[in-house]
């Protein structure tokens, strides 16, 4: 059935000039269909497939049993209430499309890849698996013994642990701080009723922005999910936002684990995506070393000029409100209290002394860069355009690049001595961790 | 349709360039025949470790990464089996700017004394994690175990042994024996004109010279397997993987690979999956990869299981191989729903990242000496089942199977395996 829309693109007009500094990127375009639903949509002509993601804005922290989100989510991937487990995989199979469930701590997603030619069909499918998902005792016991190999794999990786232990040691006191897939134990609780409240009382409500990037126009993109998802068109409200309780100081984590060699992290809660601060903390992640910068101070002070460590770098996970600010690195057991020590230093740096304004300027190149290649790969761009909007960040490129360049050495020097400070400073080591009191010197030695 | 167009210089170096028009972005791959196959008893990991040496960059420019950072073009690095390739990408106007350093460092990298020694901490490093991932762990012994008694038996990465044992002198006498611009490969994705990136090529005269390059030794692959190996490890889960040598030969044995990968393991319907993942009682996922070196190929999957389950897994994976070995004529239905999977997720995974773009493409053209996206999804798309019967019943024959597990298992798990 054709749909005719009446459609108003929301993000801001392009400059020409921009335009023509940016070949390739065209202007993502969003259509709020009601109350907290929106598509946000990105045309680009050399694809041969679309990426669809379905954001749902409700994560693990709103869990009242921990791992509960992310079941319900795992759950849309099993069956439905009209298809088997089986007629659903090979129904996915059929399409030739790659779908996944995606539990973060603030959000869900159902994402897709799937060749241009069939967008029509993945979304409808889609649909289905938003609108229709089912819960019988048999299949919600199967997909928690799944849940919790989840929950171990990731903790036996001496890296994964490390990373996953930050939050816990940065967000002691908070939901945050719990993991997505929850504990052992709480996974066990989960049953098919508590799965269906949840999905009725929170999913049903919760904020649904879906992106979609392919070769078609934008309005052509944002009618055809509209179209398939009718469901989608009542009101929806964000959730209540998360109050998090001060630590007075540093918090520490430690994981023995049989293996090679130690991973440490050093977590920092920062604010989240909505807030001003937010392109800065972006420069400050691109800055110590984030994961796709081989020239950051950490990757630099660690690795190349000591061969300490294969890997260095530093995340940034933020949400809308607050978010994590990790940096990490795994060496040699006897070798951690002095890569930490010089993590710190080149952190606490940050808040002491100005990054020169020719490095500034580098960082901020390569962070436009950056962000304008990785949408030009359909699934980065459709997961960036979506958590974007649901977080309350820039997606109309000209005003994200112009907040990109309005950030000073003041800017970052202002920022780190608001963040990088003990009350928001936490460490977590998995492997062989040295000695507590060892971490807790270094720790007081560099960061107060 | 994507425009692959190549061109191959006087020296044998071979170029190509996959067009694609209105794309802001563009990608760059140079290719060497040089990795764990081409490596001496006692110094393998050297092509990895030389892989390193290279981004130490010249004795005029130390920093490489930094100056690829200010054109905007993220670098990176693949040692294979079969191969190295560099690889960066960037904004199309930065690309013959991107291409061009990287003809720069890679024919004149210094591999200086002080920096080759640091780096073995950064190599050993890089070792530990894959020792101490189990996924890591089974990948890099699945190769060796099943290609045993072949060049292509490599974990790429070496041992702690091999590492530490490799010298300056193996490193420069490495380099000048298999980075020759002969038997190097360029690839190239972007927005771009073919005649403007053969003009960046030949300013760079070292990259046309002619000379003698040093070439793998090709050689039958004779399967004597099945073979098993064991790590004992003090973990929580047991992680299995399965691995399979296969036919490459022909662009319809590379898609019934392909094929034969979604109906076992990567669809989402696949038998391993239904019998694995669906019944909820053994794992949450696999991870399947999926090489097609010149000789052979490798098709893995591997997965996390409770300890209390392998011996019920194993029976499975047995099962399940002889089944579809003997019973392969009443999976037309499996074939055909794997045919759809294989096809979409190969269409789809060539709008991937520039880089992984420009890799994919790369490690075509060395294997093969050419690549077209257009012929794979076409061999795909037309592959008759009757080829692919015989190709699975060849395919799943025991001396063709790999089991790697690594976990808290007990001593003779796999000895009375019925493959």
């Amino acid at each position: 059935m054709a749909l005719t829309l009446e459609i108003h693109n929301i993000a801001k007009a392009f400059s020409e000039d921009k335009l023509n500094s940016l070949s390739g990127i065209t202007i993502p375009f969003i259509e709020e269909i009601s109350k907290e639903v929106k598509v946000v949509a990105l045309s680009q002509k050399f694809l041969r497939s679309a990426s669809i993601v379905l954001l749902i804005g409700r994560g693990s922290y709103t869990d009242q049993i921990d791992g509960c989100a992310c079941l319900t989510n795992r759950m849309r991937l099993r069956l439905t209430s009209t298809l088997s487990p089986f007629e659903l995989q090979a129904s996915i199979d059929k399409l030739g499309a790659t779908i996944d469930a995606v539990t973060y701590r603030d959000l869900m997603f159902l994402r897709a890849q799937v060749t241009s030619k069939k967008v029509k069909e993945c979304l409808e499918f889609m649909a289905e698996l938003f609108t229709s998902p089912s819960f019988p005792d048999e299949e919600v016991a199967k997909e928690k013994t799944s849940q919790k190999i989840e929950y171990e794999k990731i903790r036996q990786d001496p890296m994964t642990a490390s990373v996953e232990d930050a939050w816990e040691a940065t967000f002691p006191m908070s939901p945050l701080g719990h993991p997505v897939t929850g504990y052992p134990e709480t996974i066990e609780k989960l049953n098919p009723q508590i799965l269906e409240k949840f999905d009725t009382d929170t999913i049903e409500k919760a904020p649904i922005v879906m992106g979609i990037v392919g070769p078609q126009d934008e309005k052509e993109l944002v009618g055809l999910a509209i179209s398939s998802f009718d469901e989608i068109r009542k009101n929806r409200q964000q959730p209540e936002p998360l109050t998090l309780r001060r630590r007075r100081d540093f918090n520490i984590v430690a994981r023995p684990l049989e293996v090679k060699q130690t991973t440490f992290s050093v977590g920092m809660i920062t604010s989240g995506v909505s807030s001003s601060e937010y392109p800065t903390l972006m420069l400050i992640e691109d800055y110590l070393s984030s994961e796709r910068r081989y020239a950051g101070v950490l990757f630099r002070e660690l690795r190349e000029k000591r061969g300490l460590t294969y890997f260095a770098h530093s995340k940034l996970s933020a949400f809308k409100d607050n978010g994590l600010l990790t940096a990490y690195a795994g060496v040699k057991h006897n070798k951690v209290l002095e890569a930490l020590s010089l993590m710190l230093e080149s952190i606490v740096q940050l808040r002491d002394k100005p990054v020169p304004e020719k490095e500034i300027k580098e960082l901020k190149t390569f962070h436009k860069r950056a962000v304008r290649m990785a949408l030009e790969a359909p699934y980065q761009a459709a997961i960036w355009l979506a958590t974007n909007v649901f977080r309350g960040g820039e997606v109309d490129f000209e005003s994200y690049f112009h907040n990109i360049d309005a950030i000073s050495s003041e800017a970052i020097r202002r920022t780190a001595g608001e963040f990088l400070i003990p009350s928001r400073m936490a460490l977590s080591v998995a492997g062989k961790p040295p000695e507590k009191e060892s971490l807790i010197d270094i720790m007081r030695e560099k960061i107060e | 349709m994507t425009a692959i167009e190549t061109h191959r210089f006087s020296n044998g170096l071979v170029l190509a360039l996959e067009k694609l028009p209105k794309c802001g972005s563009a990608g760059v791959a140079i290719g060497f025949p040089a990795g764990g196959r081409t490596e001496k008893a006692g110094i393998s990991g050297i092509s990895h470790y030389l892989e390193h040496m290279i981004f130490k960059g010249t004795d005029k420019v130390k920093n490489i990464d930094a100056l690829f950072e200010r054109v905007g073009a993220p670098t990176n690095a693949t040692t294979e089996v079969d191969s190295t390739v560099y690889l960066a990408e960037c904004p199309k106007e930065t690309a013959f700017k991107t291409l061009e350093m990287w003809l720069q460092f890679l024919s004149e990298a210094a591999i200086d004394y002080e920096e080759f020694e640091r780096e073995r901490g950064v190599i050993l490093s890089e070792y530990f994690i894959t020792e101490d991932n189990p996924d890591f762990l089974v990948d890099k012994n699945a190769t060796l175990s099943l290609f045993k008694g072949h060049p292509l038996a490599s974990t790429v990465i070496g041992s702690e042994e091999t590492i530490k044992a490799i010298s300056h002198k193996d490193m420069i006498d490495y380099f000048r024996f298999w980075y020759h611009p002969s038997n190097a490969v360029i690839w190239v994705s972007g927005d771009l004109q073919m005649d403007k990136v053969i003009d960046c090529v030949e300013q760079r005269k070292e990259w046309i010279k002619h000379g003698v390059a040093s070439v793998p030794t090709y050689q039958t692959f004779m399967p004597k397997g099945p073979t098993a190996m064991g790590f004992q490890r003090q973990t929580k889960l047991v992680q299995v993987g399965l691995a399979f040598s296969s036919l490459t030969n022909s662009a319809e044995e590379r898609a019934s690979l392909q094929i034969l990968s979604s109906m076992l393991s990567t669809g989402r319907s696949s038998i391993l999956r239904r019998k694995l993942i669906m019944v909820g009682e053994f794992t949450d996922r696999f991870r399947t990869s999926v090489s097609a070196y010149r000789e052979a190929g490798i098709f893995l999957t591997t997965f996390a299981i409770w300890p209390n389950k392998v011996s019920k897994v194993l029976q499975i994976l047995t099962e399940t191989t002889r089944d579809v070995r003997k019973n392969i004529v009443k999976l037309k239905k499996d074939f055909e729903r794997a045919r759809g999977h294989a096809v979409g997720l190969f269409s789809t995974s060539i709008d991937m990242r520039m880089m992984w773009r420009t890799l994919a493409g790369a490690w075509e053209t060395l294997r093969r000496g050419r690549c077209s996206w257009d012929e794979m999804i076409t061999s795909l798309e037309t592959l008759k089942f009757e080829q692919f019967k015989d190709y699975v019943t060849e395919i799943t024959k025991p001396e063709r199977i790999a089991l790697v597990i690594s976990g808290d298992i007990k001593q003779g798990l796999t000895e009375k395996l019925q493959w």
